[in-house]
């Protein structure tokens, strides 16, 4: 099942097939936003739904998720992808507020009591959630896993004056990054090679199969923490930390368009203060 | 055991690794594969052992086809051992005996058919009793890939695949490991396939050599032929010229005579150019 989920079944090249992350490249205007520009607009925007209350502000801020959905061009079915594991949690949130708010009794089994604001209460919960996921799938979808660490290590750059390790922090979610491929390369040679000696889960009861996974994740961990100790001399060789901080070959740069972006994701922050305060 | 492949091609995702590749393997054979990185080497003995379960064309094992599962896909086969490249990488036991005793446990195997198979094993790969009981990682490099290889032995395959089992030794246990190998092969008459970039140990070792380039079977060639009379095809595949076929053909040309060697093994090769080289120094004397 662990390895299913890869996709390791067989003995093809995994590694060619497997995308980290779940970059789409729909060379939409999002893709070419300044990834620090995304991050900032997607906290401000997260921090406003704090503000949800009237069904207007939820009608409001759907039709702002959808139209930032439209434009990110990424077909529908990806966001569905980043839903469906979650679905569960939507139900059970769901079902826990439409059970357990006191109000208005619209149908009630003995103890069981469903109620008019536990429903509201519920939907408006799940709802609320629902853009929070889309909002965060539009990030991931179109900034790739690289960029975002590098938008994420300029952001918190400040935060290194306080001595806070921001610059080591970063390197080390761009390696962990880079080797999710390579780790998977290695996993799928292991299993191979473990296959070629007889090993073969299927054939396995259910009690074994519980142990089934030791050789192939013994192996597995030797072989990284192989391989993270050459990196780590490799990256001292390298005077990594003696000195001067690292510099970037790309250094990122605010455009017109990021500023448009920015006011815009602040303007709709804005809206949605007012209609709170204003209780429209 | 006689292994046959009929034009056949593999492709991952659009990229073609193998086409049309026709070829039999008989057995108690040492066959050498080579080529440059890339040329499909590795795709082709993995077809072989039934590790890539989509292919076309057809693989045949002693005329019968080989086994497939219900969607008729190649399935792995059992009686060929595989050995990858640094293969101790493999290792998670313990100890070299729950080690070397795991294929057959799998298999369900009683203690003392395993403890047999492991006194049987062990001389093989040149290792004594004594390592049973060490913790494989504590093991040197070499002592390392032999419990590997012992390991892959256990299994009694009639066909041995290599993927250039010396890479990362020294000399020595370079040396000793293939010695082992071929002792191995010889007396027990099985088929040996190498894949190598070693062109020397090739040279050396091999009863048949297959040369592979783009995802194409170049050549299955005698190594004597392929050494001393095609050697323009392997300084056109990048690969190197084994030293002492250099050495024979520098004699060659300086002395201006052919010599007539027996194979293209370094002893073989010694013994006609000697001679030759005694004369030359009696003439100046």
């Amino acid at each position: 099942m662990l390895f299913s989920q890869f996709g390791i079944r067989g003995g093809k090249g995994m590694a060619d097939s497997v995308i980290v992350g779940q970059y789409v490249e729909t060379y939409s205007i999002f893709h070419r936003l300044d990834p620090r520009t995304k991050l900032i607009s997607i906290v401000i925007l997260m921090l406003s739904f704090l503000m949800l209350g009237t069904w207007l502000s939820y009608a409001v801020a759907t039709f702002f998720v959808i139209g930032i959905l439209l434009l990110s061009k990424v077909p529908i079915q990806f966001f569905w992808r980043g839903l469906r594991p979650l679905l569960f949690i939507l139900l059970f949130t769901f079902l826990y507020n439409a059970l357990f708010t006191k109000g208005t009794i619209l149908w009630s089994w003995s103890f069981i009591e469903i109620t008019e604001e536990g429903l509201q209460t519920g939907l408006r919960f799940v709802w609320r959630i629902i853009l929070l996921i889309l909002l965060a799938s539009v990030l991931t979808l179109t900034t790739k896993p690289l960029d975002l660490a590098y938008g994420l290590e300029k952001l918190l750059a400040p935060l290194s004056k306080l001595g806070v390790p921001v610059e080591q922090f970063s390197l080390m979610i761009v390696i962990a990054i880079r080797f999710i491929p390579t780790i998977k390369e290695e996993l799928d040679r292991i299993l191979l090679a473990q296959k070629a000696r007889g090993y073969d889960l299927t054939a396995l009861s259910l009690s074994k199969r519980i142990f089934a996974y030791i050789p192939i994740i013994i192996p597995l961990l030797f072989t990284t923490i192989q391989r993270a100790e050459q990196l780590s001399y490799a990256i001292d060789a390298r005077a990594y930390g003696n000195g001067k901080g690292r510099t970037s070959y790309r250094v990122l740069q605010f455009q017109q368009m990021d500023y448009l972006a920015g006011g815009i994701a602040l303007l709709f922050a804005v809206i949605l203060v007012w209609l709170k305060i204003g209780k429209v | 055991m006689v292994y046959q492949l009929d034009n056949l091609s593999v492709s991952y995702a659009d990229q073609v690794a193998l086409q049309g590749i026709n070829c039999i393997l008989f057995a108690g054979k040492w066959i050498s594969i080579i080529g440059p990185t890339g040329a499909g080497k590795s795709t082709f003995v993995k077809v072989l052992k039934g590790l890539i379960p989509t292919v076309k064309g057809d693989y045949w094992i002693d005329q019968q086809p080989a086994p497939r599962d219900t969607k008729g896909q190649l399935k792995v086969v059992p009686e060929l051992g595989f050995v990858f490249q640094y293969p101790e990488h493999q290792l998670f036991e313990t100890t070299v005996y729950k080690e070397l005793a795991f294929a057959l446990n799998l298999k369900g195997a009683s203690r003392q058919q395993i403890t047999e198979t492991i006194e049987r094993v062990l001389p093989q790969v040149g290792l004594s009793e004594e390592i049973l009981p060490l913790n494989p990682f504590q093991l040197s490099g070499g002592e390392k890939r032999r419990v590997a290889l012992a390991s892959v032995l256990m299994t009694n395959p009639k066909l041995l695949i290599l993927d250039e089992p010396t890479a990362g030794l020294d000399p020595a246990s370079q040396v000793s490991l293939l010695k082992l190998l071929k002792s191995w092969q010889q007396q027990n008459q099985r088929t040996l396939l190498f894949v190598s970039h070693q062109m020397d140990d090739v040279a050396e070792y091999s009863d048949e050599v297959i040369v592979f380039h783009n995802g194409q079977l170049k050549g299955h060639y005698d190594p004597k032929t392929l050494f001393l009379e095609k050697a323009e095809l392997l300084v056109e595949l990048g690969l190197s010229i084994p030293e002492p076929v250099q050495l024979l053909k520098l004699i060659e040309e300086l002395s201006g005579h052919k010599i007539e060697v027996a194979s293209c093994k370094e002893q073989d090769i010694f013994d006609a150019v000697q001679p030759i080289w005694h004369s030359r120094g009696q003439g100046h004397g």
